[in-house]
């Protein structure tokens, strides 16, 4: 109950006086900075009056269109579309469309509805319904709604009384009897596909975000919206009619005839036809009596001569961007509207959440730059929750080059520096930003890293977004262009040429010069970028790459027990173990994921580990070397030249890997894994081979000083390991005193042999 | 200290812009172009971190995805009006992937350690399998990056080995293209690569790279990877021993030369087919694709596009082969994407998705990483189409009509030449640059082609043609004015 009598009530307050539904145009109003005749012209624009009556002068922003009612059927409900049509303003407070059907008898009237809508319900694909959208999270929704910038246009019509109204309202009540949720969600996801003038702008919102909203919007009651064939008598009627009451004019479809033209412009008259306020054989609009008025005369008077500042008015009014922008001194979020736009970096102060200003922001943003923030989606302030809707460039593409034309600053020159000196400049720039110069990364990202503190606006987006003049001077007095904004003046005004002033400007140009290498500009000092570290999950986790303890073949494996290994795929062998935390990677700069073990690890040999008894030398064939004065590999085939192939890993269910490899005809499969028993937790590598023919194959399992216990028990001062039941030699490695190598022969029958090694990390 | 500052701006010479000329300024041209191809980006759900490396389209229209960081994602969704796709992470923890190839339901993954096939077994969704292919190449250094290419049709891949730091060979072939045959051979088959960022077929399935600007290469460049051939840079001589099969190394090029002069004593050298002239036309170009869209993408077909890192643009380029040697010119095409390009891949619908990354080097584009889809608007642009050599001069052939009254001016079409100091030193200037003045022009009836002759055609130089007051039917100049065609052969005269 509340529900219903709600819009109305809002109506009331909304509108003032005017006690009728009126065209909903909330920037001009009583309010609006144009003057009267200027405010007429635009809302004829807005009300597209140029679609029947020719000859009116140009209003660049003119709406061409009405929604695109090629796939209504399937969008929206019958039962709307039957309300919508009997009484538009009612169906739907606000709407610009006319009433086309007044001047029917009652009778005639209800026909003509329902022809029209079984003539529109057919409009569409019958047979596919709109793909099925997911069901959305009302309670997101109403986040949503209240957070990206909704509120703007649409106040809080839905959420009861108690809460003031933004001046200019559009209701929504009308959704949930009009739209499924599904229908909606698809409209609200690509609003300019349905609505291509752009007044409903899209808000780039996720298929996800639109579901959520939409549920919100709906709550809940939703009609289904499906395209459905009527008595094909009916269509044929409905279709008729659509073209004699020339909607086609508006909503213009295929195969359909091109509209009628009506009286031409210079023929109007401020107190006939749809301006009489009566009704008739005309369409007709319940205009407040402003828009009467300013309407009336813009006929009278005529156009005023274009021009670039009034078109911009013009166009920052028809749109409303003036609810969230100020101009001029013009507009601005209401205060009601103000409290409701939030921030994530709220120590930013308002300039962190509340839309800038558009004073001189063509002078201000460089146009490309505009261009993708109005059209593009493209967002400089991310932590600001409202966002900056698309209105569509075909609607307002002409916008930036006005700006261009109507703002300016006078020009700074910013000098080219140098070859030579080029390098200098960019380090002083480079030092000023970092927290050992000014510090802007206390408060500003860099390249979307932090210095810990604000992540405000992210310096290295200075050059694609900003003019080297507005820079210039919003660095030399941030509040004289931004009043109230939270960034502090660095350089103290000083008397001009004088040593203040001329130390400010080497300063703030060579910052900019700085910035101007994009992101080839160092990282300035403060900004972390720490490696990423790489945590395990459930599963056991392998991660590849260069690393000091497996080489640059290395595989680093990490299991949920908190043990990990390190295998060089170059040589075949076990190298490393470690527990704790798995590893953290190089990411950053040009890191190319190389690896290291977040706690100090076991290093064990890297050379190849394996080799066929019958072939090998006395001595175990190690890795060649290569230093700083013989930098090239002597020796690049070592590993194949042992017979060593390594042919890869696969992934069991619990993610740990086996590593195969061969030696010559002799295939190994290789897989270690956590194994507990009482306090001990250790690895246990299981080796299965598979021969073709009996072979002996020698396995160096461990070198280093080496202790040799009872039960098959080999220890480092690091590392525990106890081999299977098998020969071994403990032999002097390198030389005799400095350690050992122990030597473990696996006797292998022809098929497949199994062994068994443990590795307990004594630390 | 104070003195010291003074001095910096004195020393400032004064012109009106402020430029960042090490990064390069982009054409200007942003502004009309999006006219004709929009640029989306395909947002990234947070936290996924995908610097794309390379992409390959699957048979049921997913987009593979590999990335820097070693994750092999697969993407659907990325040809929606509005993208917000679904990104599956198929595979993770391998190293740095820069080629991405698939067949009968197994990947062929690029990394900087080996080419490995992979594939998912059990059917989860996950890969569970990770065969090496081939890891028969050395990698001892991080900069030794290894870039993959598609299959052939005979089923081969190729993978081309940066050199070690960039500057060296340190380890086995590194500075060397090899072949993978079906059976899993290993093949060294051209030695003398820089610093390759693509690898793949042209337009004609002749196999070419990308070559990178550095020690003997003055500029980017595309170029053919001739079995058997060397690619210019003789520091990975060293390793013709280990390959047989490509008989003794090349006697060495003399630094300081002309490669027109250089290429008759090393019969071996390969000419650059395409140069991208320093700045003008990219300064790190990377991946390239051939457009087979049948139209999807305008008036492009058949023709190469590829990236570039530092600048994140977009260019064009087509090839010839002349006299038996491949060469050809570059086109610009779109510039202003987010952040630096390191592969593009056309989607299924025929719109061109490119990715990358802009840590490590300097970048123009400002996102730590991205996916930007471009689509084509259905509008033509007015467009050099192409540049081919004719014995006379050059055939210039239009997306549209070109005004006739304009075209048949010689006067209009302004062209200067250079080439490039084959050397050993890093980059190298633009040197012996001519002028030429165009002696006639013949203009098609129907307004898509001009004919010009020169007096003269110079082999080793890149033409740069200025067609800047040139105009289509409506007075409209041309969207992007130059294009620059490298000659190495003149055909003969018909």
């Amino acid at each position: 109950m509340k529900r219903t009598a709600l819009p109305l009530a809002l109506a009331f307050i909304g509108l003032g006086i005017d006690s009728h539904a009126v065209p909903s145009i909330a920037g001009l109003d009583e309010n609006s900075s144009l003057a009267l005749a200027e405010a007429g012209e635009a809302l004829m624009g807005e009300l597209q009056c140029a679609n029947c009556h020719a000859g009116g002068a140009e209003y660049l922003f003119a709406r061409k269109s009405g929604p695109d009612l090629s796939e209504v059927g399937q969008r929206v409900s019958s039962v709307f579309l039957m309300k919508f049509l009997a009484n538009p303003s009612d169906a739907h407070k606000g709407t610009r469309m006319p009433d086309m059907l007044q001047a029917l008898p009652v009778k005639e009237r209800e026909g003509a509805v329902k022809a029209l809508t079984a003539f529109l319900k057919s409009l569409g694909h019958e047979d596919e319904a709109l793909p099925a959208w997911e069901v959305g999270d009302g309670a997101r929704g109403k986040a949503l709604f209240e957070e990206v910038g909704c509120l703007a246009c649409h106040g809080d019509s839905l959420d009861g009384p108690s809460r003031k109204p933004v001046e200019s309202l559009s209701t929504l009540a009308h959704l949930s009897g009009k739209y499924s949720a599904s229908s909606l969600a698809q409209f609200l996801h690509e609003p300019l596909e349905v609505r291509k003038s752009g007044r409903m702008p899209d808000f780039h919102l996720s298929s996800r975000e639109a579901a959520d909203l939409a549920q919100f919007l709906v709550q809940g009651r939703p009609q289904v919206a499906k395209a459905e064939q009527a008595e094909p008598q009916k269509v044929r009627l409905g279709k008729r009619l659509f073209v004699q009451l020339n909607c086609v004019a508006c909503h213009s479809l295929k195969d359909l005839p091109p509209p009628r033209p009506s009286l031409p412009f210079k023929d109007l008259r401020r107190d006939r036809g749809c301006l009489s306020g009566q009704k008739g054989n005309f369409p007709f609009y319940d205009l407040s009596s402003f828009q009467r008025k300013a309407i009336g005369e813009c006929l009278e008077e005529g156009h005023s001569p274009s021009s670039p500042e009034k078109s911009v008015k013009q166009a920052l009014a028809a749109f409303n961007c003036l609810a969230c922008h100020e101009r001029g001194g013009q507009g601005g979020p209401s205060p009601w509207l103000s409290l409701r736009m939030k921030s994530s970096q709220e120590g930013l102060g308002d300039h962190g959440r509340i839309p800038p200003s558009l004073d001189l922001v063509g002078a201000k943003l460089k146009p490309l730059w505009m261009r993708k923030v109005m059209f593009d989606g493209q967002r400089a302030r991310p932590y600001a929750h409202t966002r900056m809707p698309s209105f569509g460039e075909d609607n307002l593409g002409l916008l930036p080059a006005l700006f261009r034309e109507v703002d300016e600053i006078e020009e700074v020159e910013f000098p080219e520096v140098g070859r030579k000196k080029r390098g200098e400049v960019r380090s002083a720039g480079h030092k000023l930003v970092g927290d050992k110069g000014l510090n802007c990364v206390a408060c500003h990202l860099f390249n979307g890293k932090s210095a810990g503190g604000f992540e405000g606006l992210d310096l290295l987006a200075s050059y694609d977004r900003i003019e080297p003049s507005w820079f210039y001077r919003f660095m030399r007095s941030p509040r004289s262009l931004r009043p109230g904004i939270v960034m502090p003046s660095y350089w103290p005004p000083g008397r001009e040429g004088g040593e203040a002033d001329v130390n400010a400007s080497i300063q703030i140009r060579a910052i900019w010069h700085y910035l101007s290498y994009g992101q080839g500009a160092p990282t300035p000092s403060g900004v972390g970028n720490p490696g990423t570290n790489l945590e395990v999950g459930e599963l056991a986790r392998v991660y590849r790459g260069r690393s000091r303890i497996a080489g640059y073949r290395g595989i680093s494996v990490g299991f949920p027990e908190g043990i990990h290994y390190a295998f060089n795929a170059e040589t075949g062998t076990l190298t490393g173990l470690w527990k704790g935390d798995f590893v953290s990677v190089g990411w950053g700069g040009q890191g190319a994921g190389n690896f290291n073990p977040r706690s100090r690890a076991v290093q064990l040999a890297q050379d190849v580990s394996f080799q066929l008894s019958e072939a090998a030398p006395k001595a175990w064939p190690l890795r060649p070397e290569t230093t700083k004065e013989k930098p090239v590999n002597p020796n690049p085939l070592y590993p194949k030249n042992l017979g060593y192939r390594f042919r890869g890993y696969s992934l069991d269910d619990l993610g740990i890997p086996t590593f195969s490899y061969a030696f010559g005809k002799i295939q190994m499969e290789d897989s270690s894994r956590p194994e507990s028993s009482g306090d001990v937790h250790l690895l246990r590598r299981r080796l299965s081979i598979t021969s073709p023919y009996a072979a002996k194959v020698l396995f160096r399992a461990l070198v280093g000083k080496i202790e040799a216990g009872p039960d098959r028990i080999f220890a480092t001062p690091e590392v525990r390991l106890t081999i299977p039941r098998a020969a071994f030699e403990l032999r002097d490695f390198p030389a005799p005193g400095e350690g050992r190598e122990l030597i473990v022969s696996l006797i292998l029958d022809e098929g497949v042999s199994e062994f068994s090694f443990d590795y307990e990390i004594l630390r | 200290m104070k003195s010291c500052a003074r001095l910096v701006f004195c020393l400032y010479f004064f012109v009106p812009f402020a430029r960042a000329e090490e990064v390069g300024e982009w054409w200007g041209t942003a502004e009309r172009e999006r006219e004709y191809y929009r640029i989306t980006e395909i947002p990234i759900p947070s936290p996924l971190v995908i610097e794309a490396g390379a992409f390959a389209t699957l048979p049921d229209g997913r987009i593979a995805i590999g990335t820097r960081r070693g994750d092999l994602f697969l993407c659907s969704g990325i040809d929606n009006r509005k993208p917000s796709p679904k990104f599956e992470l198929f595979a993770t923890g391998l190293d740095e992937i820069f080629g991405l190839a698939f067949r009968d339901g197994a990947f062929y993954v690029t990394q900087s350690c080996e080419l490995t096939r992979i594939t998912d077994q059990n059917g989860d969704g996950r890969a569970d399998k990770f065969e090496t292919v081939s890891d028969g190449w050395g990698y001892a250094n991080y900069h030794e990056y290894a870039f993959g290419s598609k299959f052939d049709p005979q089923g081969n891949l190729f993978v081309a080995l940066g050199l070690s730091n960039s500057y060296h060979s340190r380890a086995l072939f590194r500075g060397w293209a090899m072949k993978i045959t079906p059976q899993g051979k290993t093949i060294p088959i051209a030695s003398g690569l820089r610093s390759p960022g693509g690898i793949g077929h042209n337009e004609h399935g002749a196999l070419f790279y990308i070559e990178s600007q550095g020690p003997w290469n003055s500029s980017c460049s595309l170029k053919f990877l001739k079995e058997g051939g060397f690619m210019g840079h003789p520091i990975s001589f060293n390793w013709y021993e280990y390959a047989p099969s490509m008989g003794k190394a090349p006697v060495e090029p003399e630094s300081g030369g002309r490669i027109v002069t250089e290429k008759k004593k090393v019969k071996e050298l390969v000419p650059y087919a395409v140069v991208f002239p320093y700045i003008r036309m990219g300064r790190s170009i990377s991946g390239f694709v051939v457009n087979r869209t049948k139209g999807r993408f305008g008036p492009f077909e058949d023709q190469i596009f590829i990236g570039d890192y530092t600048q994140s643009i977009v260019m064009r380029a087509t090839t010839e082969k002349v006299n038996g040697v491949w060469q050809g010119a570059c086109y610009p095409f779109r510039e202003g994407f987010s952040t630096g390009i390191l592969n593009l891949q056309f989607t299924p619908e025929g719109n061109l998705l490119s990715g990358g990354t802009n840590r490590g080097w300097p970048v123009r584009g400002g996102k730590p990483f991205a996916l930007e889809r471009m689509d084509w608007t259905g509008r033509t642009p007015f467009e050099i189409e192409r540049l081919s050599i004719t014995p006379e001069g050059f055939s210039i052939k239009f997306t549209k009509p070109v005004d006739a009254d304009k075209a048949k001016n010689a006067s209009q079409y302004k062209l200067a030449t250079f080439t490039h100091i084959y050397h050993g030193g890093y980059g190298g200037p633009e040197v012996d640059q001519t002028t030429p003045s165009v002696k006639a022009v013949k203009v098609s009836a129907d307004g898509l082609e001009a004919r010009i002759t020169v007096p003269e055609i110079k082999p080793g130089h890149v033409y740069e043609f200025d067609l800047g007051t040139l105009v289509d039917a409506k007075g409209e100049t041309l969207l992007h004015r130059r294009a620059y065609y490298t000659v190495n052969e003149i055909p003969a005269g018909g």
